[in-house]
């Protein structure tokens, strides 16, 4: 049995606003093994960003986190002070940002903002953190490491600075990375080189991975277990092949839809979509948040708890009160009401 | 980058030839410099031998260029009242000038970036509010009514600080505090504004990401970034200062050149007007030119346009 | 199926108004800018029925000289004078209540006629220049920054010198230089407003020139022209102040506040109230032309949302 790196229990996030109080997050739990990718994916404005800079303690001064557990190497971190967080933030866990172009400071060279953490959590040695900064840039396929030191952020392209991201991630051993949308902002051959270098470093690191994006693709490459999030709640998590081969939630199964598959979709066929938008989390809310855009909702799903229910294959679970034969059934006799 | 700094250069020149010839055409248009020289007993055929004997004569545009070339060696002329090379009375004074505007704009600077920073990092606390009223106030304040109640209660009142004069460096203090404030409001509100905004970038939040202290994350990350504007805004302010200076070297009596203009223009001295202005307007095109260049520089996307 | 959402709203407006200040923040701000804004209109309103009830108001003619009742206390310090001249009255007689209300007429009148004068002629430029663009908006901030080169004080000063030093000249003089401001805000605004989509499809359906400027664009840029009027306003009506101060500006007897300060300056250490009554009335008119100013843009701005 691998070894715990974290695990969150009911984890919610919340906002006070001008209209009330926003539940961006609503109550979600997950946990990540050393060596183990978890991709957390939801459309955008489904809290998973948040989830994120709440796990690091980053949120804004505005929102209030609680979780009933928030367990780092086995150890609650969710009360630790400011000063004790941030000896573990850049040290032990690290994160990776969207946005590359505007992530790294304009003023100072990339050797100082890679030096930056290492000398404050591991040693004030310039010359150990400068002999590190060099090895990871070449580990993140820099080349003539040792010279792009002294550059400045807008002399370097958006992959390589996203690829000094990414060393800086890993400056102090960390044995957690949460990245989130590490590629957004990326041309899409660059992508794949970037997630093809985190999966080799995380491997080669035994590190866990937390991966927040929007993009299927990215998932279905780079995944171990998948959490799909919608409107601040879980609503269907398990294993990668489970996720792709047998989807339960209506939403899964909306978003595979927009996926074209080569030699399965037919040529001018229409791909799927989800219609309808994100509902609104302000104030209390109750029933099941995906029901005004579900092809199955009845008027159950209006008072509908949001719990996961455990399907039969093990860690798949899914949050949708009707088992997919039950939605076949209900479906076929409203089709047949309506003829 | 050379081709902005060209040609930002040449746009600087012509303002500056544009604006020395409407001075130079407006003073004399306006009065007989003749007169001037000649005083109240001069008779009619004094005052054309006056004419004659300066080129009041001819053209206005010809004396200009004329003028104009001499300027540019940094040939002023004399002055009519005194008699002596205006460029010699410029040269004895301006260093009075110049140390009191470069006081006054780092006592600016020391008061509004820190209290910019402070209300920036808790607005709407008690700090931003204090760091508000004083700039609504000193707004409002006029600086020579200011400079004359500094010199009642300190000068009078206190006698701390001599109120008159440039012979020690305590006769600067008031007239720095005067000329300084004016500043401060302006300087003041682009720190605050232009921290809000860098606390909320992304790089920011990068810096938080790695743990760093809060200091580290305030001062070497944050401030360095939003300090630059206030540095440009400051230069063109020492540019406003130098136009300050009239009347606070008038109030406290400090012989730079601020007074020196004052002193000529109560008797007509125009080549004295004409030479500070001309100062005056190229410290400003300078000032304003170097700070659009270091602009530019930190950002290379300007250029460019 | 029913409908989850109160309203309709995507999450990308409720992430903005999370990223903004907090409800309890923006509230306070929101109050506190009503409240500079309702005692600045406050403060100008009583300032100008003053002005517009002098005849009323004053116990004295502020002209009458009486030389056998020079420089008296005010109230204060000689209760006997209550009745008489609660303030005292000056080095030649005059009542100083009469004086300081009827200077009230003065500042006013200089501050709104010099901002109508430079109002215009800065609209015009800005507007031409951020409509039409190009080579037109190129020569008009050519000329915006060779008036922004000119030192204001000392050309100003030079210009009374020239013309003769009356309420006339002066207006003129400051209407004639303080319109940098209206045309740098107003340009940038007129660029902004042509880009708008009704703009363009004005312009697409072939809506003449000076129709879609005055119909279209001129809406858009009043917020923005009445914020800089009122900050141009407080500027001239100090700018007045100095002038007269220094004796560049309007004329004894006339009863201006700057002129009134001149004319105490010899008197400010036996009697300094003669300096400090004009120029607190100076520091309450123009932080109420301010608070009004900042309490407007803050109006305007949380209507443009």
């Amino acid at each position: 049995m691998s070894e715990t790196v974290l695990e969150v229990e009911n984890l919610t996030v919340d906002i006070p606003i001008a209209s009330g109080m926003l539940h961006p997050v609503r109550g979600i739990s997950f946990s990540v093994q050393k060596g183990e990718t978890l991709c957390i994916v939801g459309e955008s404005g489904c809290g998973k960003s948040l989830t994120s800079l709440a796990m690091m303690g980053l949120l804004p001064k505005t929102a209030q986190r609680r979780t009933d557990k928030l367990l780092f190497r086995g150890e609650e971190i969710g009360d630790l002070p400011e000063r004790q967080m941030s000896k573990l933030r850049g040290g032990a866990m690290s994160m990776i940002f969207q946005e590359p172009m505007t992530s790294l400071n304009p003023a100072y060279t990339i050797g100082d903002q890679l030096m930056e953490a290492f000398r404050r959590h591991v040693t004030r040695d310039r010359a150990v953190a400068r002999d590190r900064a060099v090895y990871l840039l070449e580990k993140v396929g820099i080349s003539s490491a040792a010279s792009r030191l002294s550059q400045y952020p807008h002399q370097l392209s958006g992959g390589l600075r996203q690829r000094v991201m990414i060393a800086m991630a890993l400056m102090c051993e960390p044995e957690l990375i949460i990245a989130d949308e590490p590629t957004t902002a990326l041309d899409v051959t660059i992508q794949a080189q970037i997630l093809h270098l985190l999966a080799e470093l995380q491997d080669e690191f035994d590190m866990g991975l937390i991966l927040i994006t929007h993009d299927l693709g990215v998932v279905a490459r780079i995944a171990d277990k998948v959490q799909v999030m919608y409107a601040g709640r879980t609503v269907e998590e398990g294993p990668v092949n489970a996720i792709f081969e047998e989807p339960a939630h209506p939403y899964t199964q909306g978003l595979l839809r927009c996926i074209p598959v080569p030699g399965k979709t037919k040529r001018g066929e229409r791909l799927g979509s989800v219609p309808g938008i994100v509902p609104n989390l302000v104030g209390d809310l109750e029933g099941c948040m995906f029901r005004n855009r579900c092809p199955h909702a009845t008027a159950e799903c209006d008072t509908a708890g949001e719990q996961l229910a455990k399907l039969s294959s093990g860690d798949h679970a899914h949050a949708c009160i009707r088992s997919l034969a039950d939605r076949a059934a209900i479906d076929a006799s409203s089709t047949k009401a309506a003829e | 980058m050379l081709a902005y700094a060209l040609k930002r250069s040449f746009a600087a020149l012509l303002i500056l030839i544009v604006v020395s010839a409407l001075t130079f055409s407006l003073s004399h248009l306006s009065a007989d410099p003749a007169l001037t020289i000649g005083g109240a007993q001069a008779s009619d055929e004094d005052i054309e031998a006056i004419r004659k004997l300066y080129g009041f004569d001819r053209p206005v545009y010809v004396q200009y260029f004329e003028w104009a070339g001499r300027a540019l060696a940094g040939d002023f002329g004399k002055s009519y009242h005194y008699g002596e090379r205006v460029s010699f009375m410029i040269s004895q004074r301006i260093g009075t000038t110049m140390t009191l505007g470069v006081l006054a704009l780092l006592f600016a600077l020391i008061i509004s970036i820190p209290l910019g920073v402070v209300a920036a990092i808790r607005p709407n606390s008690l700090v931003d509010r204090i760091a508000l009223l004083i700039a609504v106030f000193g707004q409002a304040l006029p600086t020579f009514w200011f400079a004359l109640m500094m010199i009642i209660v300190m000068g009078v009142w206190w006698r701390w600080l001599p109120i008159s004069g440039n012979d020690t460096w305590a006769h600067f203090v008031m007239p720095t505090i005067a000329l300084g404030y004016y500043a401060t409001p302006a300087l003041m509100r682009l720190t605050r504004a232009g921290m809000i905004e860098v606390l909320g970038s992304d790089y920011i939040r990068t810096a938080r990401a790695k743990g760093l202290s809060p200091s580290v994350v305030l001062f070497k990350h944050a401030l360095r970034n939003a300090i630059i504007p206030v540095v440009a805004l400051a230069a063109v302010w020492f540019g406003f200062m130098l136009g300050g200076s009239i009347v606070i070297e008038t109030i406290f009596n400090l012989k730079g050149i601020g007074w020196l203009s004052y002193d000529a223009l109560l008797r007509s001295d125009l080549p004295v007007v004409q030479a500070i202005v001309l100062i005056f307007a190229s410290f400003y095109v300078i000032l304003t030119l170097l700070s659009d260049l270091l602009n530019a520089w930190l950002d290379p996307r300007i250029s460019v346009r | 199926m029913t409908d989850i959402a109160h309203t309709p709203r995507s999450f990308g407006q409720i992430v903005d108004e999370v990223l903004e200040p907090s409800p309890m923040q923006k509230l306070r701000k929101r109050m506190f800018g009503n409240y500079s804004f309702l005692a600045g209109l406050v403060i100008i309103l009583l300032i100008l029925a003053v002005a517009l009830l002098a005849p009323l108001l004053a116990p004295h003619d502020p002209l009458e000289t009486n030389l056998s009742n020079r420089l008296t206390n005010p109230f204060w310090h000689d209760a006997k004078t209550l009745e008489e001249h609660p303030l005292g009255t000056d080095k030649v007689g005059r009542d100083y209540l009469s004086r300081l209300i009827y200077g009230a007429q003065i500042s006013l009148l200089i501050g709104v006629s010099t901002m109508l004068i430079s109002g215009t002629i800065g609209t015009i430029l800005g507007v031409t220049a951020g409509y039409f663009g190009g080579r037109v908006d190129m020569v008009i901030n050519f000329i915006i920054n060779t008036r922004l080169a000119m030192p204001v004080f000392l050309v100003a000063m030079a210009a009374v010198v020239a013309f003769g030093a009356s309420l006339t000249v002066v207006i003129l003089v400051l209407g004639l230089f303080l319109w940098d401001r209206f045309a740098v805000v107003m340009r940038s605004i007129t660029m902004q407003a042509r880009d708008l989509d009704y703009v363009k499809a004005a312009r697409a359906m072939g809506c003449s020139t000076p129709y879609i400027i005055v119909r279209e664009i001129f809406p858009n840029v009043l917020g923005s022209l009445t914020v800089v009027a009122t900050v141009e306003m407080a500027n001239a009506i100090l700018l007045e102040a100095a002038l007269s101060f220094l004796g560049f500006g309007v004329q004894a007897p006339t009863p201006s506040w700057g002129l009134m300060l001149n004319e105490a300056r010899e008197y400010m250490f036996f009697s300094p109230w003669l300096l400090a009554l004009p120029g607190t009335c100076l520091f309450f008119l123009v932080l109420a032309i301010n608070l009004f100013g900042d309490g407007l843009r803050d109006v305007t701005l949380e209507k443009g949302r």
